[in-house]
């Protein structure tokens, strides 16, 4: 079994809240807002791993620890081996392993200096984290820009003068330039129209292959995740609640919540269909009660144990694990002893 | 290179004013420059026979109690003026904008310090503050550029902390950092740049603010002392003849002061417009 | 479906915006009806026109543009001829519109139950002692628990999509009997979308009111929408009732947007790009069929003004050779 490039156990990120008394003697009450609750998983060299989740479920934050631009607030995040989330976010950008991890970013206008040329703004990042200069950086700049399908005469212009699929592509080449081994995808085409989506992620799934990346493909929309990735993680404030290969998941979800997701998305043959829908709104990620399940509430499924005992993820066998007392399992999976209880 | 050219056309031709205060930017920096080489006659030469004499052909602003020639003096004058004030607003800047954009991007303690630095300087009146400064350290030329200077700091510095407070949750700053840029390099290298065009709007004001402030405290003999032409010494000298008939001897140089002061202030706006267009409304 | 007098009747609606850089024909010869409680999807990519028909019908459009040709029928009446103050009364009482940015609607200052009742003192004719019981009425009929409570939260205490039911309850105050919805419901997170969604077709079915919902999102349409207006540049390409419009595409532009949106079977390999780029629609020399230069099925007869052929029951292409 290869060394996973991440391995991510027990990441927890908290935010702290002051709550102020109002009359000046009354003390301020520390209180913490879980945006990322012990979070484990692990990605593979050369796979693409989706994040879904809605907002307000942590996993920006997620993202962010995992590209170390935030510490974590307990947990380890090892990439290749080596234990990376000690390292303060501020010191990371001299290590070596900074150009290992880098991120596309969902709106690309805002992710380029509007001062910087494309070319400048891919080779800035080598400059910073290769040894090249002059010529050998000018090549490697336009290699970068013919991988990510930009042609040479772009090159030269500013973010306001390219199209909203070109600056895409600016930000795909300064990502890949340094060469990446965990390539992190953040909603790289929602701000994109949808014959633009299609060649961006075919470009996506190619350079995959070509430059042997692994991916962490965050996304709110289940059918673009279902299109690139291997395996999915549903992410619900703050933690994990169910992950597997991205065709089980959602063709059959086990948790709940997963399930109203897919029950969301539109289509033309639900017409008219009455479908599970969400009531409510989520439960608040500021000191939330460790003994209660965060989809309590809000879960169709609900018994008088899920406000009283956390679900732990756990393994259904066959890839799948889901955090959840009641999970729903159609397809007929061979559960690991240790698995599922009720 | 031939893009940034149409733009400049076309934002001087869209707006006749900026286009004025541009022309008007550049005789005064061609007088500044040129001085010497124009004065028709030599500013400090007096001449007690022609003495107050009205304007003429051979003197066109006429001379004034000593019979020095206004005309040569004013011309003499602005490169003083706009040195001082030059001087003044890159000093400010350099001070002010730096120290507002480290507190705006780090926050914490350097805002703290920063802001408090700034709202005591902006406790005073401004102006009385200069004086006081200029009245302390001496009246001398530098003096009067270090008075000016820090008065002008704090805006300077809240101007940029603005910017750089919002700029700092930029996407571009966090793709910087994903890119191996320090903290430091970010802040010069990304967020200074963006914050120009606003931080150019305030140097071509505080240029306009820069003259009056000198030629205000000339005015008030604490600046630039006699005989050194100089426009608020020459409105100043000047003013006591306004009653006795003698108009010419206040008035050019209060024009001349007047122009300057309204051309920085026109030529801010314009400067905006140059330097980004996605400003412009 | 579409009755013999449809509600809004758009025909031959061309629209010009006068710019820096050109003249930008932004609609050309744009016909629509939408029928009294029908849902009529206007889908298409940015920048093919959508929302400057919609805005162009509210007669709320940028100063710089101008309505250049064409009729907007609405209750019998040209809207085109209208003055501003008519035009003021018709929006909010007879057409409504929500848009895309929830927040960006509401007034960040005042709270929601206030400027409900603003409305409705504006354009409903009711006691001023009525107001509050309908304020909190309307509410609780867009789904927001606790009603009478949240009437005085201000906006930055709600989430998206509870903002997004306070300015449906507005678009709704006065029963209006066309609703606009430009793409209502991007940047809310897909549950948020389809219970907003499903909220707006409940309400619209209740009082038989009218629908034109602007989306980029071709399954959102799919399943919403009765029938679907497809916009290419400027230009209305094809219109057909939902379920006919997938199962057969005739025109090309369409049949390629089908083809390039995902759905839960496809592969990757599967989906298809459309060729080109959209027309620039500046220039001058544009040709009568705006999607012809992308088009792989073009041919000389292409270059004529473009028709507009019936290939079924209200099924309309605008194109020489439909699939």
């Amino acid at each position: 079994m290869t060394e996973p490039v991440l391995d991510v156990r027990g990441l927890t990120r908290r935010f702290p809240v002051k709550r102020e008394g109002h009359l000046p003697w009354q003390r301020s009450r520390a209180s913490w807002l879980h945006a990322v609750d012990g979070v484990d998983f692990a990605i593979a060299p050369g796979e693409t791993v989706g994040l879904v989740g809605e907002s307000g479920c942590g996993k920006s934050t997620l993202v962010r620890l995992v590209s170390r631009l935030l510490d974590p607030s307990s947990g380890r995040i090892g990439f290749a081996g080596t234990e990376i989330g000690g390292i303060p976010a501020a010191n990371f950008a001299r290590m070596p392993q900074r150009a290992s991890i880098q991120m596309v970013f969902q709106d690309a206008g805002e992710s380029l200096n509007p001062r910087f040329t494309a070319a400048r703004a891919i080779a800035d990042p080598l400059r910073r984290l290769t040894r090249l200069r002059g010529a050998d950086l000018d090549a490697r700049v336009r290699e970068a820009a013919g991988l990510a399908g930009l042609p040479d005469e772009l090159l030269g212009r500013f973010p306001h003068q390219l199209s909203g699929g070109q600056k895409a592509r600016v930000g795909i080449a300064r990502a890949v330039a340094v060469e990446p081994r965990l390539l992190i995808l953040d909603e790289p085409t929602a701000a994109l129209d949808v014959s633009v989506q299609v060649v961006i992620l075919q470009l996506l799934d190619d350079l995959k292959r070509r430059l042997g990346m692994s991916y962490l493909f965050v996304s709110h929309d289940l059918n673009v995740v279902r299109l690139l990735c291997d395996r999915v993680l549903v992410m619900y404030l703050g933690k994990i609640v169910e992950s597997g290969p991205v065709d089980t998941v959602f063709d059959s979800p086990a948790h709940p919540y997963t399930k109203a997701l897919v029950a969301a998305i539109p289509s033309l043959e639900q017409r008219g269909v009455k479908r599970l829908r969400l009531s409510g709104e989520p439960r608040s990620p500021i000191d939330p009660d460790p003994g209660t399940c965060r989809f309590y509430g809000r879960c169709p499924r609900s018994q008088s144990n899920c406000a009283t005992e956390m679900p732990e993820l756990r393994r259904l066998g066959d890839g799948r694990a889901v955090a959840c007392h009641y999970p729903e399992i159609i397809a007929c999976v061979q559960a690991a002893p240790a698995a599922t209880a009720a | 290179m031939n893009a940034a050219l149409r733009h400049l056309r076309y934002v001087l031709g869209e707006n006749l004013v900026t286009l004025a205060a541009f022309a008007l930017f550049v005789v005064l920096v061609a007088v500044a420059v040129l001085g010497p080489w124009i004065e028709p006659h030599d500013p400090l030469a007096t001449d007690a026979m022609h003495a107050l004499t009205p304007p003429s052909a051979a003197h066109w602003f006429g001379t004034d109690a000593v019979g020095r020639d206004i005309l040569s003096r004013i011309i003499a004058a602005t490169r003083l003026d706009l040195g001082i004030a030059f001087a003044a607003v890159v000093l400010s800047f350099a001070i002010g904008a730096l120290a507002g954009l480290a507190a705006g991007y780090f926050g914490g303690w350097t805002e703290r310090v920063v802001g408090r630095a700034a709202d005591t300087i902006m406790a005073f009146p401004l102006f009385v503050l200069a004086m006081g400064i200029v009245a302390a350290l001496g009246n001398t030329t530098p003096n009067i550029v270090y008075a000016t200077a820090i008065i002008n700091m704090p805006l300077y510095a809240r101007v940029a902390r603005t910017e750089a407070s919002v700029l700092r949750q930029a996407g571009f700053v966090e793709a910087a950092r994903l890119g191996g840029n320090s903290e430091a390099r970010i802040l010069l290298a990304q967020v200074l740049p963006n914050t120009m065009p606003l931080l150019a709007v305030q140097m071509s004001l505080t240029m306009g603010y820069a003259i009056l402030n000198a030629a205000g405290l000339s005015f008030i003999g604490l600046g630039i002392s006699p005989p050194t032409p100089e426009w608020g010494i020459m409105v100043a000298e000047g003013a006591s003849n306004i009653i006795s008939g003698e108009w010419w001897v206040a008035l050019f140089p209060g024009l001349a002061l007047m122009l300057a002061v309204f051309c920085f202030n026109l030529l801010g706006d314009g400067l905006r417009d140059l330097i980004d267009p996605r400003r412009r409304t | 479906m579409s009755e013999l007098h449809p509600l809004l009747s758009i025909s031959d609606l061309s629209v010009e915006f006068r710019t820096r850089s050109g003249t930008v024909r932004a609609l050309e010869k744009v016909s629509l009806d939408v029928g009294r409680g029908e849902t009529v999807a206007l889908v298409g990519e940015s920048g093919s026109g959508k929302s400057v028909t919609a805005y162009a019908l509210l007669g709320l459009l940028d100063p710089a543009a101008r309505i250049t040709s064409g009729h907007i029928m609405f209750g019998g009446a040209d809207l085109r001829g209208l003055g501003e103050r008519a035009l003021e009364e018709m929006r909010g009482r007879e057409v409504s519109l929500i848009s895309q940015n929830p927040r960006g609607a509401l007034n960040p200052i005042r709270p929601v139950g206030k400027q409900l009742a603003d409305v409705l003192l504006r354009h409903a004719s009711i006691a001023r002692t009525q107001v509050q019981q309908r304020v909190v009425e309307m509410l609780a009929k867009v789904g927001i628990p606790d009603p009478a409570r949240r009437a005085a939260a201000y906006p930055f205490e709600l989430s998206g999509g509870m903002c997004q039911r306070v300015t449906i309850a507005l678009a709704l105050a006065c029963s209006p009997s066309l609703l606009i919805a430009d793409e209502p419901t991007t940047g809310l997170d897909v549950t948020t979308q389809a219970v907003v969604m499903d909220l707006l077709a409940e309400l619209a079915g209740a009082s038989r009111m009218a629908t034109i919902l602007i989306t980029h999102d071709l399954a959102l349409a799919g399943e919403y929408a009765d029938r679907i207006v497809v916009m290419h540049a400027g230009h209305v390409v094809e219109s057909a009732p939902t379920a006919e419009l997938f199962a057969r595409p005739r025109h090309p532009y369409t049949a390629k947007l089908i083809a390039a949106t995902p759905k839960p079977d496809t592969r990757l390999a599967d989906l298809a790009a459309i060729p080109g780029n959209l027309p620039d629609v500046r220039r001058a020399d544009l040709p009568h069929c705006r999607y012809s230069a992308r088009c792989e099925r073009r041919e000389a007869r292409c270059e004529a003004p473009l028709p507009l052929v019936a290939v079924g029951q209200s099924h309309m292409v605008a194109c020489w050779q439909p699939l």
